[in-house]
């Protein structure tokens, strides 16, 4: 399985340092620096756990900001890692997704990464195979699943309604095999 | 001033305003009439909505060709129209043009036109797609033929409204006025755009960005076997590309549309005026970026470079309707689209590496599907799913077993091979029952068990279904009526001299 991160370090101080697993394996260790692309072949298993760690930020440790602010509050350069886009075997992975992708800080709460790391922490996320059925899943399934359950007035009619359809056509084989029968 | 009233049918389009309404608008404006508009479709949503029914009440009638109204159903329309009549009565038309965008609008309209004959004093002209659903078998009256007689109506006219209803108005007959010898238009980019002043584009939901549908080609360069659309459209007419990108740049500055549906059969017929449109869309300053999405069809590879897809992506080309039939090439072929998995696949490639996205068109079980075609169709959802995956194919339309339309080239191979169908006393026709009876085993009911198959194997690769659930809900009703059915074997000549005498 090839995965693929399009990353971007930003600097203040240094840049970001990001440490990536796959299950127990290290596969990268390293500062990322500017627009970076990391391309990775791993085996597949049934589970892999990818798991980003970074960033060093030094959150005032010896008095070190890597936060510059502006007289009037605003930030002017930070310590921050982006993360542009996430491929597995060649398709990318959509924002929303990467969006959602759970941090875990330093703190202990867990919060959507919102596409980067903009604090220490780390991001973790298991593909499962078979891989492209994972992809779908994540991408288009379960927030078409989410968006079902918070929306009041679902007609029962998705893309994805696959119970649903499942039923039908365990009940339309059933009168077909009926009908054969009685023949 | 002349006062015309142009009505829409369901079914249409819940999510935009219809097109053929804003075209005989204009048609009938530029004739110096005062014009309104009534779509019917969004009328009756609003109806259903305020009577605390789910929208898709009308759902197995509209969509299911051999199913009738119930009773209930019935009721419920008599009572919409009688409402709606209501609230147009003080205003005293003179004209009431009636468009039927397809067949399935004939069940609406058998209810709706002899309660409109009853409460005007207009004269009432129906016409549109729906009315050229005719079999070419024997000499059966059409629907138009049927209500004139009855004189529920005043006229039908076939053929293109601008062309005819100004004939209707001013001559009062000739091709196309109360006949289907109609004749095509030749110069389309002389016709009126469609005007959708005469809609409240607040009313539609789009599903989205606000939408709207214009036609930039008609007919289509193909002759499938399985489609009407030569019999409605025998000559493939295509506008100009810079008048077509011209009507998109109107309907942007004018109304600040940024999103169009191609109501064509194809978009991509004419590659010389495609290009132009593509091109001239590429090179137009929008302020706000405009996507179109259409019916597309896919060549051999070798016909199409790769700068196409660079091209399309630059036009603001969103998503593509693309009419696959079938996983396989020998099946494609027969059909009368010769076109490769490997044809497919290049272009899938491209459009995924442009973004651009598509919706494949299916059906099961054509007339001479074997079960290596089924197989080949079946092995299609592994192929393609890295497509799914990366968001290219947004989905598989699912709603389709095969029919043998009337007026298809389909129809008169039945006829030849005296395939049997399912029909009344009444010589109603079940158009999805047929049997070839040289190979008896192929029925109905085979055919229904392969379109499983394909929806397990779908889902086996998460593959997304378009009207999945609808389509399921409709052919375990289908296959119910199909296996309870008092409706006897016939070949279409008997039916057709039956239903003559």
């Amino acid at each position: 399985m090839k995965l693929c991160f399009n990353l971007t370090g930003n600097h203040c101080n240094e840049y970001p340092f990001l440490t990536i697993y796959y299950n127990k394996d290290n596969i990268y260790c390293d500062y990322i620096c500017n627009q970076t692309v990391l391309t990775f072949d791993v085996d597949s298993s049934d589970i892999g756990i990818v798991t980003l760690s970074g960033i060093q930020k030094s959150n005032g440790l010896d008095g070190k900001w890597d936060t510059m602010l502006d007289n009037g509050g605003r930030i002017v350069k930070d310590k921050n890692l982006q993360i542009n886009n996430i491929s597995i075997d060649n398709i990318d992975m959509n924002k929303s997704w990467i969006n959602c992708l759970p941090m875990h800080k330093e703190n202990n709460k867990t919060i959507p990464c919102q596409a980067g790391m903009w604090d220490n922490g780390s991001i973790q996320f298991a593909i499962k195979t078979p891989v492209l059925n994972w992809i779908i899943e994540e991408k288009f399934i379960n927030p078409t699943i989410q968006r079902r359950n918070s929306v009041n007035d679902f007609s029962g009619q998705d893309k994805f309604d696959y119970d649903y359809i499942q039923r039908k056509i365990k009940s339309i084989k059933s009168i077909i095999h009926d009908q054969k029968s009685n023949l | 001033m002349i006062k015309s009233l142009i009505y829409n049918l369901p079914p249409l389009d819940k999510n935009r305003p219809p097109l053929s309404g804003a075209i005989i608008a204009n048609v009938c404006a530029k004739q110096g009439h005062d014009c309104s508009t009534v779509d019917l479709q969004f009328e009756l949503d609003q109806f259903l909505h305020t009577q605390c029914c789910d929208v898709s009440f009308f759902d197995d009638v509209f969509y299911e060709q051999s199913a009738g109204f119930s009773n209930e159903q019935i009721q419920f329309l008599e009572k919409f129209i009688h409402q709606h009549l209501d609230t147009i009565a003080n205003s005293k038309f003179d004209y009431i043009f009636v468009s039927l965008f397809s067949y399935l609008a004939q069940q609406f309209g058998q209810i709706f036109l002899p309660i409109l004959r009853k409460h005007t004093t207009a004269k009432i002209v129906i016409g549109g797609a729906g009315l050229i659903y005719t079999s070419n078998v024997g000499n059966l009256l059409s629907f138009g033929e049927k209500l004139k007689q009855q004189n529920v109506i005043d006229e039908f006219i076939t053929g293109e409204a601008e062309q005819s209803i100004p004939m209707y108005l001013t001559v009062g007959q000739g091709p196309g006025i109360g006949n289907y010898n109609f004749k095509q238009i030749d110069n389309l980019d002389d016709q009126p755009w469609p005007d959708y002043t005469h809609y409240n584009l607040g009313n539609y939901n789009y599903l989205g960005l606000q939408e709207l549908a214009i036609i930039g080609s008609r007919g289509c360069v193909r002759s499938c076997t399985f489609c009407d659309v030569a019999k409605l459209s025998p000559k493939y007419r295509y506008r100009s590309g810079q008048n077509i990108a011209d009507e998109i740049i109107h309907h942007y500055e004018t109304h600040g549309i940024t999103r169009f549906y191609f109501a064509d059969s194809l978009v991509n017929g004419s590659f010389k005026n495609f290009d132009a449109m593509c091109n001239a869309l590429a090179r137009y300053k929008f302020e706000q970026p405009i996507s179109w999405s259409g019916q597309y069809i896919v060549r051999s590879k070798q016909s199409t470079p790769k700068d196409h897809f660079d091209m399309l992506q630059k036009s603001g080309c969103d998503t593509l309707f693309i009419g696959l039939e079938s996983g396989s090439d020998r099946v494609r072929k027969e059909l009368g689209k010769p076109f490769t998995n490997d044809d497919t696949e290049y272009y899938l490639e491209n459009f995924d590496q442009n973004k651009i996205k598509v919706l494949l068109l299916m059906f099961t079980g054509y007339v001479s599907e074997s079960e290596q075609d089924h197989a080949e169709t079946i092995g299609m959802f592994k192929r393609w799913q890295k497509f799914v995956a990366s968001g290219t194919i947004q989905g598989i339309e699912t709603l389709n077993i095969l029919s043998i339309l009337p007026g298809t080239p389909l129809e008169q191979m039945a006829v030849n091979n005296n395939y049997l169908f399912l029909s009344n006393h009444k010589n109603d026709v079940n158009l999805r029952s047929w049997v070839d009876p040289t190979n008896p085993n192929y029925d109905f009911l085979a055919r229904v068990s392969r379109h499983m198959d394909l929806m397990e194997e779908a889902i086996k690769y998460k593959w997304p279904l378009w009207n999945g659930a609808l389509a399921m809900q409709l052919y375990e009703q289908a296959v119910q009526e199909f296996v309870n059915s008092p409706m006897k074997y016939k070949t279409l000549k008997t039916i057709s001299i039956a239903a003559s005498k």
